[in-house]
């Protein structure tokens, strides 16, 4: 649903609502475990820029308020997706222990864009069209829904990872199906809790009236592919039970394990390319930023594009007839790096599974050496925010 | 009569080694003379240039075919010389001059959402360094370009 398509008239709300104050709106749902923390700088612009006083401001908000609840200020995810800097930041109801949708906030010259995705329509930018470069897609959609589920209320919505792994692992922003994998809930009775309800008479003295009592049951969180060997013979069908049902008989442990061996995590790793430096006339050469481990160690390197190399040379003659020549060699210097983790999330505990976010920051010198006498060729800084991979064993 | 045509030959033969002698100390005193001359105009260029010092070691290294050293150009190499140490202290100066060197100075202070703020605050600066450097960097292939002509007739290639 776009936020800005929204023709509402119900307005309650107020440019001085608890809705901008981040831990008011926070206090409204008791169930947030995640720590409150600092608001980014660029969340608070974004705030100011909601807040700007007008009528349509105002129905805006008293349908947003209806529609998705409070927005969870201090939980935000920043980052630059196609040159705008963009704000994603969790919707909750007071009552409710999941989050209804997230609120994004584009940066787009001087004025703000807002707009809210949910699972249903995961494409809230009315200016870019989908599949432009850095738009959010339906996999980050569910991805980013699953994480700051686990963040904000420690469950995991088998519903959404369902839904997330059935699309490519190799697409990541793309909308590429890919085979289809069932997700749901295991639950184990763990006994019964009672809640003994007294009354107290006009007299001071307490009286037992009753017991609340209620089933408590532990969760597992079981995935499985529709592989023909499956117990269950077939379609794979056990969709998403949330909780409640005693008695459902998942898939075997060996079904589990062979689920958690076909995830593409053994790599644990993501690389970027910062910049490319064209190196000689028939080449070119990237400089590549991989963020890898669970410690979100980065490297920072030269490489090839194609089968020609990073370095040139001048020479007399040309192609075998080369007889002499004298060599260029690049190289990085000045490198300044500085990564850290924003976020890790357990997207599947059976299988040791987690999303490993964080930021990394760079800058760096190309140089050229020539008969030994180095030159500047290039002098450059690179931003990456938000950047996750998956890995196993983290935690 | 034979000692006498052994007495021309070997007559012929020294004055043949001498002239070879005297051609090759002559080659070699040519070649050290602009080994020197380059060698200078390298030293000059080294002077100025603020990306750093020389390595001695690896201009030996890349001057120690004598093909090559033959085959240079020198007023070429001083062109190319000049060229590049141009290109490459106009960045620097630029960096300077515009606050960017000062800009990675402090980011290099912050650590993880620190600098993460930091970098949010100073966007502005971040940007025209950014923009600076890339309108720099593109002049790249012609600073080369009389780079060259240093062997002569060259061509570049990739390696």
């Amino acid at each position: 649903m776009l936020l800005s398509s929204a023709l509402g008239l119900r307005a309650q709300g107020s440019i001085s609502d608890p809705f901008f104050n981040h831990g008011q709106a926070r206090s409204l749902n008791s169930r947030i475990i995640a720590p409150l923390q600092p608001v980014p700088g660029f969340v608070n612009q974004a705030i100011a820029g909601m807040r700007v006083s007008n009528n349509r401001n105002l129905v805006r908000l008293a349908h947003l308020k209806d529609d998705y609840g409070y927005a969870v200020w201090d939980q935000a995810k920043t980052f630059t997706a196609a040159g705008r800097q963009t704000a994603l930041i969790p919707m909750v109801r007071p009552e409710d222990d999941a989050i209804t949708g997230i609120l994004v906030a584009v940066k787009d010259g001087a004025t703000f864009r807002y707009g809210v995705m949910d699972t249903g329509t995961p494409f809230p930018y009315a200016s870019a069209a989908t599949g432009t470069p850095g738009m959010p897609g339906m996999r980050d959609v569910l991805a980013l829904s699953v994480l700051f589920n686990r963040t904000l209320f420690g469950e995991v919505d088998c519903d959404l990872v369902q839904a997330l792994r059935a699309l490519s692992n190799n697409n990541v922003r793309g909308q590429t199906a890919g085979s289809p994998k069932s997700c749901y809930v295991q639950t184990t009775y763990a006994g019964q809790n009672c809640d003994h309800i007294y009354g107290t008479y006009p007299d001071g003295t307490m009286q037992y009236l009753y017991s609340d009592c209620y089933d408590i049951y532990n969760y597992s969180f079981i995935c499985d592919t529709d592989s023909a060997d499956n117990d269950d013979g077939g379609s794979g069908g056990g969709s998403g039970g949330s909780g409640g049902g005693n008695g459902s008989s998942g898939p075997g442990e060996g079904d589990n394990e062979s689920f958690c061996e076909s995830l593409d995590v053994h790599k644990c790793t993501t690389t970027r390319v910062l910049s490319t430096v064209p190196s000689g006339i028939h080449g070119s050469c990237s400089i590549v930023c991989r963020l890898s481990g669970c410690g979100f160690q980065s490297n920072v390197f030269l490489q090839p594009n194609g089968i020609a190399g990073c370095g040139f040379s001048i020479g007399t003659g040309s192609g075998h007839g080369i007889s002499i020549s004298l060599d260029f060699t690049v190289s990085i210097q000045n490198l300044y790096t500085n990564s850290y983790i924003n976020s890790v999330s357990t997207l599947d505990s059976d299988c040791r599974v987690s999303s490993i976010c964080g930021d990394f920051f760079c800058s760096y010198d190309v140089v050229i050496s020539w008969i030994g006498i180095p030159y500047i060729w290039e002098r450059n800084s690179a931003e990456l925010s938000n950047i996750c991979y998956t890995c196993r064993n983290c935690q | 009569m034979k000692n006498q045509s052994f007495f021309i030959f070997a007559l012929l033969a020294f004055i043949l080694v001498s002239a070879c002698k005297t051609s090759e100390n002559n080659r070699e005193s040519v070649l050290d003379a602009k080994r020197m001359e380059v060698e200078a105009l390298v030293a000059k260029y080294s002077s100025e240039n603020l990306a750093g010092p020389v390595n001695w070691q690896q201009f030996n290294a890349a001057l120690k075919d004598e093909a090559v050293l033959e085959q240079m150009n020198t007023a070429q190499l001083e062109a190319c010389l000049k060229s590049m140490t141009a290109y490459s202290n106009n960045i620097i100066l630029e960096n300077r001059k515009n606050g960017c060197d000062q800009l990675q100075e402090k980011i290099k202070s912050y650590t993880g959402q620190e600098l993460k703020e930091f970098l949010e605050a100073n966007k502005d600066l971040r940007a025209s360094c950014d923009s600076l450097n890339k309108a720099y960097s593109s002049g790249f292939q012609k600073a080369l370009e009389p780079c060259k002509g240093v062997l002569g007739a060259s061509v570049e290639r990739n390696k």
